[in-house]
């Protein structure tokens, strides 16, 4: 269960609260007619139309019995507090550090070697502190053996990005036409996209040289990669691959920034060794999206 | 032969006649005054061409927030302008100094999405949702790709919630 809800409504809810003790009311204030906390209140939720609480008049309590409730307040809070946190950590995948990431990361590159190909959709959420919920975008991701890519948003706008073991390219749609771009800083950008082919071909260990990699465990197998390069590590903390614990497929991939800020991309449709149509990784004039999508159906 | 070159130191000092460049011509009110407003940019400078991502939060009462970002995500450039017209860099990166931030985004932020008069707005309002900047130094095609309307966060318009770049 993910709780997101503030804690106020949280604790509001009996679901959560069947380990909360009931306060009792105080000896000399049993049977007055001033509003307490009895098992009527704690039980609001679960109340039916006759249980009803009685809320005469607002009580008047010595500054002894204010501190003591004060006190049973804090107590139901931090109770409840740790209830939640408790959820929250059940709820949350339990990841075991590996000590020899070596093994993993072999298998991982076994695995995936023997793949040709891989077609996978996405949705990339971008989430900044600053805004309630995540910039959201869309998109499929190709590759190809030897070393091509190509990375496609599809959603709110359209652009491609393709890569091969030479070159690299970008095209943007506007207008009702697709446009080449004079690309500014190709080799950074062409090294960004090899690094991705490298990633999702399990090929980890050739990025050692840039990377500090280590493995965890559990409901899924998660590679965190720290860049070893400071400026890098100013722009981007760590990336992770989210894999299926058998690793046979990429879940997510999750770029964290210093600030706490991150960028998610969930992989939703995954299928390997796809036969691509021609001129799918094509520099000059790349197949638009939809023909691949119907090639990619239709062989499955 | 004198007066030749009379003429010509003329032209020089007066300058030549040129086609005053066209100014972009925005209705006051094209912009909705509570939204989230994506758009997909092509900055083209020195002849090469980088893409760009911006969100612009946009409070009726609280001013501008913009927050460029590149293809992956990273931020480069966070300005607020308030109300009033004046501009804070909220964040810089190594792409986009704080100046440039300053001079460029927050002056072309006003031209095409602000509320105080900006004068000068080089370019063309191709479509409503279309626009082509083109400063000296740079050329910014600039598509509104989607538009959420609703109330931003106050929190994204307090000018002490800076981030260092």
């Amino acid at each position: 269960m993910k709780i997101t809800e503030p804690i106020s409504r949280v604790i509001g809810r009996t679901d959560f609260m069947p380990h909360l003790p009931s306060p009792q009311p105080s000896p000399q204030r049993r049977g007055s007619s001033c509003f307490r906390r009895t098992n009527h209140h704690i039980n609001r939720f679960t109340s039916t139309a006759s249980d009803q609480p009685v809320i005469a008049k607002p009580c008047s309590f010595s500054p002894g019995e204010k501190v003591r409730r004060r006190g049973s307040a804090a107590i139901i809070f931090t109770a409840a507090l740790l209830l939640v946190v408790q959820l929250q950590a059940a709820d949350a995948p339990a990841l075991k550090p590996v000590t020899d990431p070596k093994p993993i990361l072999a298998e991982l590159q076994q695995k995936m070697s023997s793949l040709s190909s891989v077609y996978l959709e996405f949705t990339q959420e971008r989430q900044l502190k600053l805004f309630a919920e995540p910039l959201k975008s869309e998109g499929v991701m190709m590759i190809d053996q030897p070393g091509m890519i190509r990375w496609e948003t599809t959603a709110p706008f359209q652009s491609i990005l393709l890569s091969n073991q030479k070159s690299v390219a970008q095209f943007e749609f506007a207008d009702g036409k697709w446009k080449k771009l004079k690309l500014g800083f190709p080799q950074m950008l062409k090294r960004v996209m090899d690094q991705m082919t490298l990633m999702h071909q399990g090929k980890l260990d050739a990025l050692t040289s840039d990377f500090t990699l280590s493995v965890s465990t559990g409901v899924v197998t998660v590679v965190t990669m720290v860049p070893k390069d400071e400026n890098v590590r100013s722009m981007l903390a760590a990336l992770e691959i989210h894999l299926q614990p058998d690793l046979s497929a990429t879940r997510e991939v999750i770029m964290r920034e210093p600030g706490g800020d991150l960028t998610r991309i969930i992989f939703n449709r995954e299928k390997r060794s796809v036969k691509f149509p021609e001129k799918t990784f094509d520099q000059t004039k790349p197949l638009d999206i939809a023909t691949i999508k119907a090639a990619v159906n239709d062989a499955h | 032969m004198r007066i030749n070159l009379i003429l010509l130191a003329l032209a020089v000092l007066t300058g030549c006649a040129t086609t005053p460049r066209t100014q972009i011509q925005r209705a006051p009110d094209s912009v909705p005054a509570d939204a989230l407003i994506t758009q997909r940019g092509v900055l083209t400078v020195l002849g090469r061409q980088f893409t760009l991502n911006g969100y612009l939060a946009s409070s009726s009462t609280n001013g501008q927030r913009l927050i460029v970002t590149e293809n992956f995500g990273s931020v480069l450039a966070d300005v607020l302008l308030k109300p009033g017209g004046k501009a804070y860099v909220m964040r810089s990166s190594r792409a986009f100094k704080p100046k440039w931030i300053e001079r460029y985004i927050a002056a072309d932020m006003q031209c095409l999405f602000g509320n105080s008069k900006q004068t000068d707005c080089p370019g063309q309002m191709i479509a409503a949702n279309h626009f082509l900047i083109e400063r000296r130094w740079y050329k910014l095609d600039l598509h509104i790709v989607e538009i959420k309307l609703g109330v931003q966060p106050p929190e994204m318009f307090d000018t002490t919630k800076t981030e260092k770049p």
